[in-house]
């Protein structure tokens, strides 16, 4: 990871951002865009991104699985890893994107302070996502997960770029 | 720098609760005073009474049959749940505003204190607790002290933050070190001055050191605290402080939450919060209220 210079909430004039909210997608094909996601903590925050059609996107999960609920599923996937994955993927391929092509970066699945053997929401958010992207052959090419932090995830989509923000430092992934 | 008589200052500084709060809060168990009369009281406010119907026939608090008056409101809600709306309309003024030492934009606490309010309701509802009709208020209040710290003195973090890395303690343990006084403590004062219930006062004055509250709290001290820690985790109205606080196991273990079921609430809260959000955003006066402060 290379620490950065520049604050990346300072954008170029020319540059729109996205804000994905907690359990919300957003795609885009658009190189202006920057997606961006507030307030990582247990949630993880996935981005994917075909550097070949520059097709991309972000997802902010708050937990695991469906089955907890699948009525409620059904009306907000995003809002689990399992279902919200599996729509993201079906987007991207429907624009174009193609699974060998892409690249998946992740940040989030923090824990508050200490052991945390009672919810364990961050882990189960993280070796979850981690299975289902195993299952799709999905490699993860870099993350930034754990700890006590809040993060912010930003994907730039004139290049993929993706910056992870957190206690005032930007760093690349 | 500020110290514990810095912050008893800035507490006499907060405005009290607007009267309406207070008139409903005296006639509240007084069986003398029938529903006309609390009607008239939140009748006399009409933004408050547009905001009050408005929340009372939203999906989280709402029934079937859509609601037409305050005292058709409190007829079928009772007359707790119109004292926690009233309530929540009352406080959106403080919460919603950018929390500046807490490094929180405008909205987050307002998020984290209904999150926190919605989460203590259901976590008490899937557990089955019984005398839990104080859970939404006192999750509600939890955090005011952020309030009081953050923005009638503000505070400078940097210092707390330092600590928080360096020594590896939790935001509030920090806190206490550079201030005198955490946040719960300063919620706790702020509670006791609005004489709001030993009960309420006690689960802010605890909410992040359950097992020093009085035994007959512990209940739904407990019941905040992990309520809190649960939406603090999920990043609802995360500032400078952000997961940097600890769960007390053995308050979870005293309740009997098991993962599965705290997941099912997370799920109702973060569909109630988007209810709510949708309600309070089309508020006709642009504020998601219509009560007036005075000051004390």
């Amino acid at each position: 990871m290379t620490q950065l210079m520049e604050n990346p909430s300072r954008l170029l004039a020319k540059q729109k951002s996205v804000i994905v909210d907690i359990s919300d997608l957003k795609i885009s094909n658009n190189p202006e865009h920057v997606i961006v996601t507030y307030s990582l903590g247990s949630c993880v925050g996935l981005t994917l991104y075909d550097p070949v059609i520059r097709v991309g996107g972000m997802i902010h999960c708050m937990l695991p699985l469906s089955k907890i609920d699948k009525a409620k599923a059904a009306l907000k996937p995003y809002m689990f890893v399992d279902t919200g994955l599996a729509a993201m993927l079906g987007e991207l391929y429907s624009m174009g994107a193609q699974r060998k092509n892409l690249i998946a970066k992740l940040a989030g699945a923090g824990s508050p302070l200490g052991r945390d053997e009672t919810f364990k929401i961050g882990q189960r958010n993280y070796t979850i996502l981690r299975k289902f992207l195993w299952k799709n052959n999905i490699l993860i090419d870099a993350e930034d997960v754990g700890g006590s932090k809040a993060r912010t995830l930003y994907l730039y989509m004139e290049d993929g770029r993706t910056i992870v923000k957190s206690e005032g430092k930007a760093v690349e992934l | 720098m500020s110290d514990r008589e810095t912050v008893r200052k800035a507490l006499k500084s907060v405005p009290s609760l607007p009267s309406v709060v207070v008139k409903l809060q005296k006639y509240l168990n007084d069986p003398d005073v029938g529903f006309d009369h609390l009607a008239k009281i939140i009748q006399y406010d009409p933004g408050l009474t547009a905001n009050l119907l408005k929340m009372a026939n939203s999906s989280y608090f709402g029934s079937s049959r859509e609601i037409k008056s305050v005292q058709e409101a409190i007829s079928r809600l009772g007359t707790k749940r119109i004292f926690q709306l009233v309530l929540s309309m009352s406080v959106t003024p403080m919460v919603n505003k950018p929390i500046k030492g807490y490094d929180m934009d405008s909205g987050g606490l307002w998020e984290h204190s209904i999150a926190t309010a919605i989460c203590a309701e259901q976590l008490a509802a899937s557990i089955g607790m019984k005398n839990a009709e104080d859970a939404f208020t006192a999750g509600l209040l939890h955090d005011l002290g952020k309030v009081v710290l953050g923005t009638f003195i503000d505070v400078d973090d940097e210092p707390i933050k330092e600590i928080v890395k360096s020594d590896n303690l939790s935001f509030n343990e920090a806190e206490k070190m550079v201030l005198g006084i955490d946040h719960a403590e300063v919620a706790g004062e702020l509670l006791e001055n609005w004489n709001l219930s030993e009960e309420v006062t006690a689960c802010a004055r605890w909410h992040h050191e359950p097992g020093k509250a009085d035994p007959k709290h512990q209940q739904l001290v407990d019941l905040i605290h992990v309520a809190d820690v649960l939406c603090i985790n999920v990043g609802w109205g995360m500032g400078s402080d952000g997961l940097n606080y600890k769960l007390d196991e053995s308050a979870a273990k005293r309740l009997g939450i098991k993962i599965g079921s705290a997941e099912e609430v997370i799920m109702q809260v973060m569909l109630g919060i988007n209810d709510l959000q949708e309600t309070l955003k089309t508020s006709p006066e642009g504020e998601p209220n219509g009560v007036q402060h005075s000051n004390s």
